[in-house]
């Protein structure tokens, strides 16, 4: 097994990536699309300094964090590269918002990442620059941005107007000051003589005098109408995913947020993680959030500490991972499909659980067509068990019973949470405690009702906050798919039902539950039905 | 290579020590956590989940999550209720702790919560975490038996014998390789601000209100724990304030009050919500468009009020510049929320002159900090900063550790 980590993206997150793990001597190899080379954008690679992985096309990457197996185009040829993690990187794009302003580049009117260019050299910048005393920026005022490109805007602000004579005027809607030290910039900057307009609705009116815009709006503090007509507007860029991520994402199957950076948007992946371990998403290819770069040494630093710790200084141990019966396996490979982690592999054509990878979140067993899945410790007879013996336990009690499928990660910790706060729960209340939400089958559910439940909750995690990504949703579409169907074997579809919770909300918890019963209590009446009687 | 395991003392059992000790426990490294209070989790694990029909990412669970992990982990020793009372240098660290005596028993406390509930003074606390043990605490500093013998109340009302008032603080002694000072923020107190805080009850923290949501789930008035119908949030109380010298953004309050507010709408649609502010901040990739709401959901005005006053009803008069005519106006409200800022943790000095550290001024984060060899920063210590990115530099922290501990300062 190798223990060469490989870097895909060039730029200062990779090079920070590349010196911490050097210092611990941690392998590395730069990975480089051949085809890239060729154009003006990248640097060809020189071979001396460091180790490269140049390929035409990615292909595939199967395996496990510490063992993964890369399979790409070289040259015409398939090669295999092992590597022990794969992290992505990058700098990301930028685009400039001129649209939005309708302004196009050019002449009086310039991107923030051309003067930032521009700003590389003195000389350069006096002569692009001359004869130019007035300089406007226009950022956030079209669209919110992140703090980084804020303080882009005040430094280049800062030096125009300090060094180069100008008089510079910011526009911004909410000047973006969290970062470290972007209040004190900001300070300084006013003391330098940079003026701030700030904005709120509607967008300043700009127009062209003489190839010139010409820029009107209100401000928010003097509320006077300021119209000003600068020899040079700078535009701000909003933050993108880089142009080939698409490729890579696909590749090695990594969950996307909804602006397409490569990690998804949810809290169990902090700092650099995706849904598959061992692969690893580092700086503004993550997220915009992450462009300053404070945050993108951290993401470095936490990059390596990944591959130094849970990649190569774990044992992994496979415990009781999901297990599919081959002989009852249709290959219809849903499994395959959903499984978040990717845990799922073909061997022969023949899903298997790979037990280094599987989570156990039990989103396979649950959706398998032809129930050949198990998860171990969670099948439908040990469950129904479970509950049979949760309902025998008072037999004497009134109160309806209820059975309450809850997620590890969040109910079932606010269900703690709700008795150690002291909170009356319900009489006859049974949780079943499952590792994920998405484990709860619809098989799960019926045989709750067939063991005598009067009542049944499926508590999930957020929407967006699942850690195996969807089997919240899973979970819920499920129950809702069983709830339309109740009435037809004679069951009030309202004594099944789903609600999102998270570890931390206890006194939520506690009323959902209680006003579940109560609810359970009201239509028992209304029926003439005897709460806690026999229904299957 | 180093010889491993080394031992790690970090202090301070917030979400940054949490993290980082998970990550050191992770590089093979044995951690000594030291926290002064009672419970782990420091302010953030008092925060309530801000999700509305979706998360919105504002990391409350993410921080029990560590607590829990925290709590599994056998290479961590976590010891809560400590004193450092002298830090030693000689190669390695030698800590002298002391550690209050257990007064509730944690191995018999069945969490029934019957001290809590009747203890005269408040002086029993409650935790916020499940995996919390045990699950309350009593403050002697407070305490009636403590003050002159004159209350047993706890003791006599535990139905498990648990609690005992007695017992001698325990001496400790902790070496470590290394230190990490993750001592955290303070609370701004907004005594000294024109808004009536400590007098009109109606006027509470953020970090108040993440109690009262925690406790009822809705946002009821202290008064008369009525929920609210008409509320104002006020931002940027302690941060950028020259007057104050607080000359920072401390850049997780617009995403909490704002997240919190959204949360309340989705609760309770008919709820008004007024936000008076500065500029709003960036939180969360998908700002622009939670932007875009929260200017349908909520009333933004950019203007920071001069005074409050108090009703005959408990109410609030908030007196603020109004946006469209420049004039000052008087405006009615049944609860407002103070956001306020992060400050330099007053323990944290302690515990610098402990080791010779001298922390960052956070108008300047980039200045003068003075961290001597063996000794690493994680965390809002050295500026504000919020959950995810108090994780994200606790697992910088943990890497330079383990670089200091293996010899390789090219880690760092």
């Amino acid at each position: 097994m190798t223990r060469e980590t490989i870097i895909f993206g060039q730029g200062f997150c990779a090079d920070e990536i590349r010196r911490r793990l050097d210092a611990f001597g941690c392998p590395v190899a730069t990975a480089i699309a051949h085809r890239n080379t060729q154009g003006s954008g990248q640097k060809a690679p020189e071979p001396e300094a460091q180790v490269y992985f140049v390929y035409d096309r990615l292909l595939a990457c199967s395996g496990s964090s510490g063992d993964l197996t890369l399979l790409a185009s070289v040259e015409g040829k398939i090669v295999q590269r092992k590597a022990a993690a794969v992290i992505l990187t990058g700098e990301g794009d930028r685009e400039p918002d001129f649209a939005a302003y309708g302004l196009s580049g050019g002449g009086a009117v310039m991107s923030l990442g051309e003067l930032r260019s521009l700003s590389d050299s003195a000389e350069k910048m006096a002569a692009k620059l001359k004869g130019v005393k007035r300089v406007a920026f226009l950022t956030g005022v079209a669209r919110e941005k992140v703090p980084a490109v804020c303080e882009e805007v005040m430094r280049m602000a800062m030096r125009l107007q300090s060094e180069n004579g100008m008089q510079t005027f910011i526009y911004t809607r909410n000047l973006k000051v969290a970062g470290w030290g972007l209040e004190a910039l900001y300070r300084e900057t006013r003391m330098a003589g940079v003026v701030y307009i700030k904005l709120s609705q509607p967008m300043p009116e700009i127009t062209i005098e003489d190839g010139r815009p010409v820029i009107t709006c209100q401000d928010d503090i003097s509320h006077e109408t300021f119209r000003l007509r600068p020899d040079l507007t700078v535009v701000d860029e909003t933050l993108m995913p880089p142009a080939g991520l698409d490729e890579l994402a696909a590749v090695f199957q990594i969950q996307r947020d909804e602006q397409g950076f490569a990690q998804s948007d949810n809290v169990h992946r902090l700092t650099v993680a995706t849904n598959r371990h061992g692969i690893l998403a580092a700086g503004p290819v993550r997220s915009a959030l992450v462009a300053g770069r404070h945050d993108q040494r951290l993401d470095a630093a936490n990059a390596a500490a990944a591959v130094l710790g849970e990649v190569l200084g774990k044992k992994v141990v496979a415990e009781d991972a999901a297990e599919i019966d081959t002989g009852q396996c249709v290959r219809c490979l849903t499994c395959y499909r959903l499984c978040p982690y990717r845990a799922v592999v073909l061997r022969d054509e023949q899903p298997v659980v790979d037990p280094l990878v599987c989570e156990r979140c039990g989103i396979c067993a649950a959706e398998c067509p032809a129930l050949a899945i198990r998860l171990p410790g969670f099948e439908r007879s040990s469950i129904g068990d479970d509950i049979a013996q949760g309902r025998s336990a008072d037999p004497q009690a009134e109160a309806p019973f209820i059975v309450a499928f809850c997620c590890g990660r969040s109910a079932a910790p606010a269900a703690r949470l709700a008795s150690m706060m002291g909170r009356r729960l319900p009489a006859r209340l049974k949780i079943i405690e499952v590792p994920c939400a998405g484990s709860v089958s619809r098989e799960f559910i019926l045989e709750a009702f067939t063991r005598g439940a009067d009542g049944v909750m499926v508590l999930t995690c957020h929407t967006g906050n699942c850690h195996s990504e969807k089997g919240n949703r899973h979970a819920r579409s499920r129950a809702a798919e069983i709830r339309s169907l109740l009435p037809l074997v004679g069951i009030d579809k309202e004594r099944l039902t789903t609600a999102t919770l998270a570890s931390n909300m206890g006194a939520e918890f506690a009323r959902l539950v209680d006003s579940f019963s109560a609810e359970l209590e009201k239509r028992a009446t209304r029926t003439g039905s005897a709460v806690g009687s026999e229904t299957a | 290579m180093a010889q491993f395991p080394k031992n790690v003392m970090v202090i301070g059992g917030g979400v940054a020590g949490l993290a980082t000790a998970l990550t050191l426990s992770d590089l093979g490294i044995r951690v000594d956590l030291v926290e002064k209070s009672d419970f782990l989790g420091g302010h953030a694990i008092r925060f309530a989940c801000k999700a509305t029909d979706e998360c919105v990412k504002c990391g409350a669970c993410m921080v029990e999550e560590k607590l829990g992990q925290a709590v599994a982990d056998p290479s961590i020793r976590l010891l809560t209720g400590c004193r450092i009372e002298n830090i030693e240098r000689n190669g390695r660290f030698k800590a002298d702790l002391t550690r209050r005596p257990a007064y509730i028993d944690a191995d018999k406390c069945t969490a029934c919560g019957l001290c809590y509930r009747d203890c005269p003074e408040g002086a029993v606390h409650r935790g916020y975490s499940a995996s919390t043990r045990p699950f309350y605490a009593v403050d002697v500093a407070h305490c009636l038996q403590f003050k002159d013998q004159s209350c047993r109340r706890c003791i006599e009302v535990c139905p498990e014998d648990a609690i005992s008032l007695s017992g001698e603080p325990q001496k400790l002694t902790c070496e470590a390789d290394a230190v990490v000072v993750a001592t955290g923020f303070d609370a701004f107190r907004p005594v000294s601000k024109p808004y009536g805080y400590g007098r009109f009850k109606n006027v509470v923290t953020s970090l108040e209100m993440e109690d009262i949501l925690r406790e009822n789930g809705a946002p009821v008035r202290p008064t008369d724990g009525e929920p609210a119908r008409k509320m104002a949030f006020i931002q940027c109380v302690g941060s950028r304030d020259a007057s104050l010298g607080h000359l920072w953004c401390s850049r997780i309050c617009c995403g909490t009050s704002m997240r919190m507010a959204r949360m309340l709408k989705h609760r309770e649609p008919e709820l008004e919500v007024t936000f008076f502010y500065i500029d709003i901040q960036t939180f969360g990739r998908d700002f622009d468009s939670v932007h875009r709401r929260i200017q349908e959901e909520m009333r933004l005005v950019r203007a920071i009020p001069g005074d409050i006053y108090e009703n005959e009803d408990g109410g609030l008069k908030v007196v603020h510049q109004d946006v469209d005519s420049g004039e000052s106006v008087k405006e009615d409200f049944d609860l407002v929320v103070l956001s306020v800022g992060l400050t330099p943790a007053e323990g944290t000095q302690e515990v610098a002159g402990l080791l010779q550290l001298r922390t960052a001024d956070w108008e300047n984060p980039f200045g003068e900090a003075v961290v001597p060899e063996g000794v690493f920063l994680a965390g809002a210590v050295a500026g504000p900063m919020g959950i995810a990115d108090s994780v994200a530099d606790a697992g910088r922290a943990a890497l330079e550790v383990r670089g200091y501990l293996d010899g390789k300062p090219g880690g760092k």
